[in-house]
């Protein structure tokens, strides 16, 4: 009796490993990070924006929390704003990717500001972007560099 | 109260009043021109070369203005691109139009900034800048606003009104424009302006 149970216990434990192996494995597929862009900056322009879709595909909601680049000395997520007229750029803390779902990151809406760039960037390269996300953690991608007037990532 | 502290006292209150609204007075004067009469808003800025720029520079053209700042990565270059593409499409058409871009952060936006800048867009677009009051100026000109917003790293931005200003061949205020239209929105909306406009 005694054994048996432990059995069971033991056998249970196993499966909840399991399932907790898969659910981690399932949040790291479940974000991608795709299309990503970044505006080029001429010599003495020090700042810059990237955009991208992020995607996710699985039943939780997971949030960015910090993109970092060897592109820039400082990045973080932006959103842009118009309240009365008056345009404007607020940091936001953690975007949210809803379950089944994306977010779009793109011009006039949520952007990656990139400040104290260390150099020009431009158009025609490319350049790593690193995404941390709270549940999928780590995401890295090339994001292309467009020219400064692009409205959309270059095809 | 004593009589005469309640004299000062409505001596303080006129002058407290009046001298606002003279303000206003003044501000609505310049925005809303009596029938017939052009409304004029010139300015005096610098273009990247430093010689001075009013809107006599440009006589003879319309011009397109945008307030605006290089260190805004987000909107100002779609804006300006926008711009740019409007500019290039009427001067294909015969019409003579100057696209100029007026920073509204002259202590980052120097003249060679400026320059380097703009030259990223299509149109030909003139940079100007100026002092803080020559900026300031023509802002109020254009019911335009900006207001510094400090950002946790020390760095700047700058909120601003946004809009495109067109400005007759003649130099009159004619109307502004949303600036968050597309190319092939504004320049049906700026080429109706022009067609109705009489300078
Ligand atoms: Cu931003």
């Amino acid at each position: 009796m005694r054994g048996r149970t432990n059995g069971m216990f033991r056998t249970k434990l196993l499966a909840v490993g399991i399932l907790a192996l898969v659910a981690v494995d399932a949040r790291a597929a479940d974000i991608a990070v795709k299309d990503a862009w970044v505006r080029g900056a001429p010599t003495g322009i020090k700042v810059s924006a990237g955009y991208a879709r992020i995607e996710n595909a699985g039943p939780v909601a997971d949030r960015l929390l910090s993109v970092s680049t060897p592109a820039a000395g400082d990045a973080s997520v932006h959103e842009s704003s118009e309240k009365e007229g008056m345009m404007s750029m607020e940091p936001v803390e953690a975007l949210t990717i809803p379950p089944k779902g994306a977010v779009e990151l793109k011009p006039g809406s949520y952007h990656i500001m990139l400040m104290r760039l260390p150099g020009a960037l431009a158009p025609g390269g490319t350049v790593p972007m690193e995404f941390t996300f709270e549940r999928a953690g780590k995401i890295t991608v090339d994001a292309k560099i467009a020219p400064l007037s692009a409205k959309e990532m270059p095809r | 109260m004593k009589p005469s502290n309640r004299l000062w006292l409505a001596v303080a209150c006129a002058v407290g009043i009046a001298f606002p609204l003279a303000g206003l007075w003044h501000e609505l004067a310049e925005r809303a021109p009596s029938a017939g009469k052009p409304d004029r808003r010139d300015f005096t800025l610098s273009d990247v070369d430093g010689k001075d720029v009013t809107l006599a520079t440009f006589g003879g053209k319309w011009v397109l203005l945008y307030f605006g700042y290089t260190f805004c990565p987000d909107i100002c270059p779609t804006s300006l691109q926008v711009m740019g593409e409007v500019a290039d499409t009427l001067r294909a058409r015969g019409e003579a139009m100057q696209p100029v871009f007026i920073t509204v952060d002259p202590e980052r936006d120097t003249p060679q900034v400026l320059r380097d800048y703009v030259s990223n867009f299509g149109g030909a677009i003139v940079g100007l800048t100026g002092s803080i009051e020559q900026i300031g100026g023509a802002t109020r000109r254009y019911g335009t606003f900006f207001q510094k917003q400090p950002m946790p790293n020390g760095s700047y931005m700058m909120n601003h009104s946004s809009g495109f200003s067109l400005i007759s061949p003649k130099g009159a205020y004619v109307r502004v424009f949303r600036s968050d239209l597309e190319a092939n929105e504004l320049f049906p909306e700026v080429e109706e302006a022009m067609h109705a406009w009489k300078d």
